[in-house]
């Protein structure tokens, strides 16, 4: 088995913010890392975000790029993108025609020669699919932290879950 | 899920391809493989492309389709190599907006009934795009052996790594 679960946090009761924080992982000492969440995130148009650090905390300077596809029900298609320096302060995952719940796969590294994360997810909800890539313009060699929030302060509702997993090389 | 690492190659000094060579695998033995690539590949605007093949090599052959999409900076764009319009490789991250810097994950199977011709699709990151595409190798392939990693112009840089896992049917 080289999919290893690290953590799974669920939710207690609705929150704003779902916390996963665990031991400092090197990026080093796996292939990639994959983060899962299901569950109900926000209010629909609104959706969530997420963001990364060591086991100290995330990071929250404005050095998240994203690059998005969005579709849904044949007639929504659209793209969205913070690159070069058009930074934004987190990942998002959904867009004003999501739902409220998702279920989000992401894939996590940190590239091996910058030391800089690397992210890319598939996300489905009710309503829409998403596929995204994004990097991150600090370095980081360590993962200790994940954190899911709902954008304008909308909650994560209880019962979701968010896990994280190594896999190892 | 069950995944078995196979092997994993790093580049040690930068050279113009990374090669995963290890001892062969029907793909009948199991579900599908896993491929995670990591690191800096090709020049920026040229990017880097995978071939696969056995242990005895990968394929060279004009054989390589590709459907595949890239978003950037907010614009798609679609990239089509279908039927006549083959490739020697898979150029999964030749994209002009391309900066080098890449993680990706790659699944690979098999058609089977159709000569057991392999199948595969990605999914990419590099600071600049996201890509997600699949691609199929019109040449028979039994056994996976090999998969070469190339810049299409400059090196894949130190550091760089690619594993190779088999995910298990039983």
């Amino acid at each position: 088995m080289t999919w290893e679960l690290i953590t799974q946090v669920t939710q207690p009761s609705d929150a704003i913010t779902l916390t996963a924080n665990f031991t400092d992982v090197p990026f080093t000492d796996v292939s990639c890392f994959v983060i899962s969440f299901q569950g109900t995130d926000g209010i629909a148009s609104q959706g969530s975000q997420f963001q990364i650090g060591t086991s100290s905390g995330v990071i929250t300077t404005s050095d998240y790029d994203i690059n998005t596809l969005y579709t849904g029900d044949s007639s929504h298609f659209s793209t969205v993108g913070y690159s070069g320096r058009v930074n934004d302060s987190n990942w998002d995952i959904n867009n004003s025609w999501t739902t409220a719940n998702s279920f989000p796969m992401i894939y996590l590294w940190s590239n091996a020669v910058t030391d800089k994360p690397q992210m890319s997810f598939q996300c489905g909800t009710e309503t829409t699919y998403a596929s995204s890539a994004g990097w991150l313009d600090t370095s980081l060699t360590a993962l200790g932290e994940v954190v899911m929030t709902g954008v304008s302060s909308n909650n994560i509702l209880q019962d979701s879950r968010l896990q994280v997993y190594k896999v190892t090389r | 899920m069950s995944w078995e690492l196979i092997t994993t190659a790093t580049q040690t000094v930068s050279g113009t391809n990374l090669i995963a060579n290890f001892t062969n695998v029907p793909f009948t033995d199991v579900a599908f493989f896993a491929i995670v690539m990591n690191g800096k590949a090709g020049t920026a605007g040229q990017g880097s492309n995978f071939r696969i093949g056995n242990s005895s090599g990968v394929s060279t052959a004009s054989a390589y389709d590709m459907e595949s999409f890239i978003i950037s900076g907010g614009v798609s764009a679609g990239v089509s190599y279908y039927q006549a319009v083959n490739q020697v490789r898979f150029p999964f991250l030749a994209m002009s907006v391309n900066e080098g810097y890449t993680a990706s994950i790659i699944y690979l199977g098999s058609d089977f009934h159709n000569n057991d011709k392999p199948l595969c699709f990605w999914k990419a990151s590099s600071q600049e795009m996201t890509v997600e595409g699949s691609g199929w190798l019109d040449v028979t392939l039994t056994d996976f052996g090999e998969v070469k990693w190339e810049a299409e112009a400059g090196n894949i840089d130190a550091g760089s790594y690619m594993s190779v896992y088999k995910v298990l049917s039983s």
